[in-house]
């Protein structure tokens, strides 16, 4: 899929570009955020370390949904998933300090953006980042940043995480599927002028 | 997308009672009247029986009903606790993946819309 | 079992536990009547009940603690949603005593109901139509405030 090539070709290009750094820790600090559960409509907190990933995993093994034996794969060396999102009545509900207390993390150690995306006229931050080793490239970790004027999401992945298998999870286990723009295919002639012909 | 019967099940599982409920319990009966022997003491031999016995066998027996009361809620706490785990584990990648796919979207959007020069 | 029947029907931990101690000392008390460990169980959810429903109506103003106010027990489980848990809840323990003891029955001890109809000693029929009735208005008020819809898929 062409899709998935320019991905992966950016995440290599960004891999190339890392700058491998010493105390590698792909564990974000977001717990500045709490603060803002009290300013939101809707909150979800997941806090889930290594223990409870593990617990998690062994209630999805005695599930036989296949969906989350394809999410048990994908789990199955991860040390921690971590997820802040808020969604806000209003803008303005955080602040750009709480937006830098998170991207400093994120630009001052070795993780590497693999994509970004700032829309200068709603002010909206999408940008996914990862960390690696810096001999072997194993991915040690993904950060997901999003913030939006009434919403902001960080997602900390802590592990060995396949991107492209977390991509897919679209479309399945409920999460729905969010067209990518694949070029539709070309009308058939419906007659017309051509049929008088 | 859960439904409400599922959202009231997650809602009103079993909350675990106080460690100290067994201490007090006992404590208050520690202050009753002897019990009469019911179907705890078909299981003994006991004969004749002093007053005194029979309370301590009936508080005894009580401690074990509501010790294994406890042993059941901790083996439903460690369910509920795992099927908790696993559904915010769901929810998480749920988030991570809607949130990576729409980041990715914005950035190859422009692209799409850039006309063929 | 009998402090949290107790506890999502007053949504208060202390009144649960005055509950769950009278329930215990008054099983301790009719040993002699229970007649087999299936038994005992069935007794202390009927035992439970009652008094649920007799304190409620005896103290309305102790019925229902401030939901606002009402500590939750300290985290020894973790819910899917806290937030969402917490709102059913409440609303679970806003409900008349009767329509919120079927509800605790049927839910949190997942009885049948003919059970529920033994246990409450009314008419099974009268289950449903509470259980109903309860659903609906649960329904109503969680829509009313997008509960429900957030979790709808685009």
């Amino acid at each position: 899929m062409k899709t998935a090539m320019v991905f992966s070709q950016i995440t290599l290009a960004s891999l190339a570009l890392s700058i491998p750094a010493w105390g590698q820790n792909p564990r974000l600090e977001i717990s500045h955020l709490d603060k803002l559960a009290s300013k939101a409509s809707e909150v979800v907190d997941v806090t889930l370390d290594e223990p409870m990933m593990k617990l998690a995993s062994k209630f999805m093994a005695a599930d036989e949904d296949s969906d989350d034996a394809e999410a048990r794969e994908l789990i199955k060396d991860l040390k921690g998933v971590y997820v802040k999102s808020f969604e806000f009545d209003k803008e303005g509900e955080y602040s750009q300090a709480d937006l830098d207390a998170i991207r400093s993390q994120l630009t001052a150690s070795s993780w590497s953006k693999v994509v970004g995306v700032v829309e200068k006229r709603s002010g909206e931050i999408s940008e996914v980042y990862m960390m690696t080793e810096p001999v072997n490239k194993k991915v040690l970790g993904i950060a997901i940043l999003v913030a939006e004027p009434k919403e902001l999401t960080v997602v900390n992945i802590v592990g060995p995480i396949d991107m492209e298998k977390l991509s897919s999870l679209e479309g399945k286990m409920g999460i729905p599927k969010i067209d990518l723009g694949k070029e539709k295919p070309a009308k058939k002639p419906t007659g017309g002028d051509d049929a008088k012909k | 997308m859960p439904d409400l019967e599922s959202q009231l099940r997650s809602a009103l599982k079993r909350k675990c009672a106080p460690e100290n409920l067994a201490d007090d319990v006992m404590a208050r009966i520690s202050s009753q009247p002897a019990l009469k022997p019911g179907w705890w003491s078909r299981a003994g031999r006991l004969v004749r029986v002093p007053r005194m016995a029979w309370a301590m066998a009936g508080a005894l027996a009580l401690a074990l009903i509501v010790g294994g009361i406890v042993a059941h809620h901790r083996a439903e706490l460690d369910r509920s606790r795992g099927e908790a785990a696993k559904a915010q584990l769901k929810e998480a990648l749920r988030i991570a993946s809607t949130k990576l796919n729409g980041t990715w979207k914005k950035a190859v959007e422009p692209v799409r819309r850039t006309p063929p020069s | 079992m009998v402090f949290s029947i107790a506890y999502h029907f007053f949504h208060d931990p202390t009144t649960a536990e005055d509950v769950s101690q009278d329930v215990y000392l008054r099983l301790y008390q009719n040993l002699a009547a229970i007649l087999s460990p299936e038994h005992m169980f069935q007794w202390l959810r009927q035992v439970t009940s009652r008094r649920c429903i007799d304190l409620a109506r005896r103290n309305p103003a102790r019925a229902l603690v401030s939901l606002e106010d009402a500590p939750e027990p300290t985290a020894d489980e973790m819910d899917s949603d806290p937030l969402l848990a917490r709102k059913v809840r409440r609303v679970v323990a806003a409900l008349p005593e009767d329509a919120r003891m079927v509800l605790i029955l049927r839910y949190q001890e997942d009885l049948a109901l003919e059970e529920i109809a033994e246990i409450l000693e009314i008419p099974i029929n009268t289950v449903k139509s509470r259980l109903q009735r309860s659903l609906a208005h649960l329904r109503d008020r969680l829509e009313s405030v997008g509960e429900i819809s957030r979790h709808a898929g685009p």
